[in-house]
């Protein structure tokens, strides 16, 4: 059902640029060519009596409730299917269109249970308002005949019920399913009297295809699709609207709130990155913000080998305080240093970095985003003068080819893939770059006209020869290169990539794509009308990610392919806040906006602000904390949100690492792997108990609501406060919203940005300043950030992870849709029923050679270590690649991955590993690790 | 599992249930003209279910006369009745699987077309018009004569599994009223008790 506050138009708005002027119940309006009567009455504050229509979904015209009067034609059409047309009279309300909507409606009430008062719809049912609208009275068919009351109620989806009984038909959930998000899992089963909605053959819910976005239970206007959540604890009193915790899609939801309890979140109608749409992340897994193992308690202790101990606010913050300024004391100020998640909003980094620079005098503060996109920060600023993809997600709807490259929206950013699908199904091509076959390749309405099944490794030289045919081949737009990039860094670039070795067939070998595919994929990119990249980290976690930025940089501008809608080079965040994080100078060598801490200017305006003298010389970046930690030059750690022992490569290392450590700080909402090597435990929020800010991947801050109060008593930015006071650095901040008042003065790019604005407006996209003062959609519109667009020279350099003898395999890893990231938050709800342990993807034929069946217990092993889980056999790998996900730390995936890491900026190799698969000796299955009947029972 | 109400429930007749199908059945129709998917399959583990080459071949032909995969869904139903006598879950997920279309829209289309079988059908099947110029020329009465003959109801078919009855919609044989068709092949016109009962004696002799 729709939230409790949404209008319903009926039918979607239409854009033609035409008015048509018309005249409803003696009232003129008007409306744009192709809008249905009905959006025109709703638009004058007339509602014309519905069912099958919302606004959501295209006009259907079955439920026969619409019906008006329109003068000189005949009958009585329906209001949804018709468009409006010049000096049209409609009449909504007469004698007759009454009494043909209160006989649908004795038809529909015939044929339905008469338990209002005790069903979950009860006060938000569109069924029960109609037949209060339509004044129905009495139902004279009687509730005799046949009908569907006794049809079995579908409980299957731990998240919501599917109650036939209570089903009117209307096909919402099925065109949702379709329009909206394209996975086309339900549909009607039968004919006439006989007609059910039936997902798959008509099976339960969790064996069709449906991937749980909820969409259909968004559109479902009886209680038929209903939450859970919402059947228990009955209908919301209020609303939230807020920004959804988990991708880097960044969803508007409204928090339906009874109190302080949750009841359910709905995708906001009015939120732009998603449109009142969602997945199964944001609309359902967010039970794990009062799972029984959040800490609620600071803890401490004076080693790691003793038990943790509760304490006060105080005493933990004077604690932490302490610690670190003892290491300070004995081991020099750059002893300590500071690491913040993408999970935090821009508040609490901000302050983070602040609270290392100005109150410890250290620049060694870095983001977890150093192990995803810092590669993207580099070469989109190298490229283009910003660090930060060039489009806003609409755009993809005016894309004629869209080229993705190593990442898998479908599964990691579910939400946008819908939107994409949406323009694929309109008939725009994709190219596919991936080892695997992801869904995108072929999935329902959508073949990819290329799959580039490129070795791990390989990207640089793809991307190279791709560019190389551009401009061999003539398709190079000289007038866009011309105008708007740097002239002798083109001619540089044009004498290296027209090189010979640089071509698809010296390349095709290495890389396992065929040449002329290579050729193929290239022209049908260079001569679209609008082609646009979407990339993710199967690009930047790599040695040469950086240079894989750089060579889709040079691509798009080689074709022209930026500053409009349509086009853009786009990474996809992995997490809710990797943009936010990264401009609000969370890494060691940069201030707020990507300005460089060696910048005396820029310097100077901070220290200003913050009354304190700033170190010129960058920090240590996450990987050289480590290293820097066993040389014993290391001692102290401020850890906020990300779990460092789980999720950054080669854990062995890291686990050295921390062990070396003198005293660790760690802020989490539950007590991870990296606490069990820290000596303070500050129990932070989760989104919903926190006011602050995320920056999405196209560079929308969107406003993060507090809608409950924190359960441990402190918003995570309050906690950093404390701290630096307690540190002897005063941060006197009442709310939120006077942090981001200091960031937009000191930040050009954010000075327009005041939560007054971002109330107003909903959501804006940085720039956000005088040029700009409602944001900025598409960047580099007319020229370049940095000026002139710049060409770099890519030179493909293979990885040191090389296969051999020993380790003949390369592994690469990536996400489920159901899991998010280390699994600190979905192992805590029930989408462990979806993914409860994480499988080893391998070719039917490396499993015969090794004699692994699937489903067999496997070890992998790597020259940073092993790990044992159990294999899935499937094509979806190429022969000699293999697959695993990293959401289970029992499985531990990042024992095996290396230390090697991009060139420029550190961020590590997690998606190409040389190891060797082996079956363990049968019947031997490893210790603990049955596959997890009580985490299964838990979820339930 | 299948959550489709009992069948017997689902009669007929009345001016509510007629006008709640005339919806269902808009809904429906409404509904039918979408979709494409690539379906993972779960087959039955019992025999195989696939084309034999030469279906597989005129698949291939009839693909290639239509503009998109699911346009040339109906006649690839067709064949798959052809082959395996009628088209069970089985059948739909091995003709989703090999058209790339979406279960769930192979299903609405089958379940929509009362001429696909969904349950197996008889050696020798029945047909009998109940228009208005067979009615008025008697069908009822040929119908009631096959009925007791074969001792089912119109929409059942024999224990011994030779002969199913259907009573279905016009033909387009009026001039030779009441009639019939066996097998979607052969019409039989101008029928009395008499020559239906002939008739399935015959049938009855050939299969035995």
């Amino acid at each position: 059902m729709l939230s409790i506050s949404d209008k319903d138009y009926g039918t979607p708005p239409r854009n033609a640029s035409g008015m048509v002027e018309l005249e409803i119940d003696g009232r003129p309006v008007s409306a744009p060519a192709g809008t249905s009567v009905m959006r025109a009455a709703a638009m004058l504050g007339v509602s014309v009596p519905k069912l099958c229509a919302t606004d959501s979904l295209e006009p259907y015209g079955s439920c026969r409730l619409c019906l008006v009067e329109i003068e000189g034609r005949k009958g009585y059409p329906a209001s949804c299917t018709t468009p409006v047309e010049p000096g049209m009279k409609v009449r909504t309300q007469t004698p007759r269109v009454a009494d043909l909507r209160r006989n649908v409606m004795e038809l529909y009430i015939s044929d339905h249970p008469l338990d209002c008062l005790t069903c979950p719809a009860n006060g938000n049912c569109e069924l029960q308002d109609m037949a209060g609208v339509v004044g129905l009275r009495q139902v004279r068919y009687g509730y005799d005949g046949s009908n569907h009351l006794d049809a079995p109620k579908d409980e299957s989806n731990p998240y919501f019920t599917f109650d036939p009984s209570k089903c009117i038909v209307c096909a919402r959930c099925v065109r949702a399913c379709e329009e909206i998000q394209g996975t086309f899992a339900l549909t009607i089963d039968g004919r006439g009297f006989g007609s059910v909605i039936s997902p798959g053959q008509n099976g339960p819910f969790m064996d069709s295809e449906c991937v749980s976005c909820g969409a259909c239970v968004q559109a479902c206007p009886t209680a038929t699709l209903t939450e859970k959540s919402l059947i228990e604890k009955g209908q919301a009193e209020h609303s939230i609207v807020t920004t959804c915790g988990y991708c880097g899609v960044g969803c508007s939801f409204k928090a339906e709130m009874k109190g302080n309890e949750v009841v359910r979140m709905v995708p906001n109608k009015d939120g732009m990155p998603n449109h009142g749409h969602s997945c199964v992340k944001g609309r359902f897994a967010w039970g794990y913000a009062t799972h029984p193992d959040r800490v609620l308690k600071p803890m401490v202790r004076d080693s790691i080998e003793e038990p943790w101990r509760e304490a006060s606010w105080e005493e933990a913050i004077a604690r932490a305080a302490a610690g670190i300024k003892r290491v300070q004391r004995k081991y020099g100020r750059g002893a300590v240093g500071g690491i913040t998640s993408s999970r935090c909003t821009n508040e609490e980094t901000y302050l983070v970095q602040k609270m290392m620079r100005a109150a410890l005098g250290t620049n060694n503060v870095d983001t977890c985003a150093r192990v995803c996109h810092s590669p993207t920060g580099y070469g989109l600023k190298t490229a283009f003068g910003t660090s930060a993809g060039t489009q806003d997600f609409d755009s993809v709807l005016k894309a004629d080819v869209v080229m993705v490259i190593g990442a898998n929206p479908t599964e990691a950013h579910p939400v946008f893939a819908s939107i994409m699908k949406r323009r694929l199904r309109q008939g725009a091509q994709l190219i596919v770059v991936d080892p695997r076959r992801i869904e995108l390749v072929k999935s329902p309405h959508i073949a990819a006209a290329y799959h580039l099944p490129v070795r791990p490794g390989g990207n640089v030289a793809l991307i190279n020869a791709m560019a190389h045919v551009v401009v061999t081949e003539g398709l190079v737009d000289e007038e866009f290169v011309r105008e708007r990039c740097e002239g002798p860094d083109f001619e540089l670039w044009k004498s290296f990539i027209t090189q010979p070795h640089n071509s698809p067939e010296a390349v095709a070998e290495i890389i396992g794509v065929p040449a002329r595919d290579i050729r193929g994929a290239a022209r049908l990119y260079a001569s679209a009308g609008n082609a646009v990249i979407y990339y993710g980290l199967g690009v930047t976690e790599h040695s040469q990610g950086s240079t894989m930025v750089l060579g889709m940089a040079n691509l798009a501008m080689a074709t022209g392919n930026l500053g409009r809608d349509g086009v853009g080079v786009n990474p996809l965040r992995g997490q809710n806040n990797v943009q936010g994080s990264c401009d609000m100078g969370s890494f060691p060598h940069e201030l707020t906006g990507y300005r460089h801490i060696s910048d005396p200017v820029v310097r100077e305006m901070f220290e200003r602000e913050w009354g304190v003298k700033l170190d010129p010389e960058p920090g240590l970046r996450i990987p050289n904390m480590f290293d820097a930690a066993l040389d014993g030059s290391f001692k102290a750690l401020y850890v906020e949100g990300e779990d460092i022992a789980q999720s950054d490569p080669n854990s062995s290392h890291v686990i050295a690492a921390l062990r070396a450590m003198e005293f660790v700080v760690v802020q989490d909402i539950f007590m991870n792997e990296t606490a069990k090597y820290a000596h303070v435990f500050l129990p932070g929020s989760s989104f919903l108990e926190k006011n602050g800010t995320f920056t999405n991947s196209e560079r929308r801050i969107s406003l993060v609501r507090k809608a409950i109060p924190p359960l441990a008593g402190k918003e995570d930015w309050e906690i950093t406060a404390a701290l630096s006071n307690a540190l002897g650095y005063p941060m006197q901040y009442r709310h939120p919203s006077e942090i981001m008042d200091e960031i937009a003065r000191l930040t050009p790019t954010f000075a327009g940005v005041s939560y007054d604005k971002l109330e107003r407006l909903g959501s804006v996209q940085w720039p956000c300043n005088d040029a700009a003062p409602q944001g900025t959609p598409v960047m580099h519109v007319g020229k370049f950030v940095r000026g002139k667009g710049k060409f770099t020279l890519t030179e493909y350099v293979p990885t040191d992870e090389r296969t051999g003898p020993r380790y003949p395999l390369l592994l690469t890893t990536g996400r489920v849709l159901t899991q998010y990231n280390v699994g600190t938050q979905t192992r805590r709800t029930a989408n462990v029923l979806w993914h409860s342990e994480d499988r080893l993807e391998i070719h039917p034929h490396d499993a015969e050679q090794r004699g692994i069946r699937d489903g067999d217990w496997v070890s992998v092993s790597s020259r940073a270590g092993a790990i044992t889980l159990r294999a899935l056999v499937t094509e979806r790998v190429a022969p000699g690649v293999v697959y695993t996900t990293f959401h289970h730390p029992e499985t531990g995936t990042n024992v095996v991955t290396t230390e090697n890491s991009d060139w420029a900026t550190n961020c590590p190799e997690y998606k190409v590993t040389a190891v060797q698969v082996m079956p363990l000796p049968a019947g031997r299955v490893p210790k603990g690790r049955q596959p997890i009947p009580a985490q299964l029972a838990a979820a339930k | 599992m299948v959550l489709v109400p009992d069948e017997s429930r689902r009669n007929t007749c009345g001016e509510r249930s007629f006008w709640l199908g005339v919806i269902r059945f808009l809904q429906a129709a409404l509904s039918t003209d979408k979709a494409l998917h690539y379906a993972d399959g779960k087959m039955a583990d019992q025999k195989p279910i696939e084309f034999s080459q030469a279906t597989l071949k005129e698949y291939r032909e009839v693909l290639g006369r239509y503009p998109t995969r699911q346009a040339a869904l109906l006649p690839t139903l067709w064949m798959a009745q052809r082959e395996f006598g009628w088209i069970s879950e089985e059948v739909e997920d091995y003709v989703a699987r090999l058209m790339e279309l979406p279960a769930a829209h192979v299903r609405a289309v089958v379940s929509f077309y009362t001429m696909f079988y969904r349950k197996p059908m008889g050696r020798w099947h029945l047909e009998v018009c109940a228009n208005l110029p067979c009615r008025l020329r008697g069908a009822e009465q040929i119908l009631d004569c096959l009925s007791r003959k074969l001792g089912i109801e119109p929409g059942e078919t024999t224990a011994d599994g030779k002969f199913s009855l259907t009573e279905v919609e016009c033909l387009a044989s009026c001039g030779t009223a009441p009639m019939l068709q066996l097998n979607h092949e052969r019409f039989y016109e101008n029928l009395t008790p008499e020559s239906v009962t002939n008739l399935v004696d015959e049938l009855a002799r050939r299969v035995s």
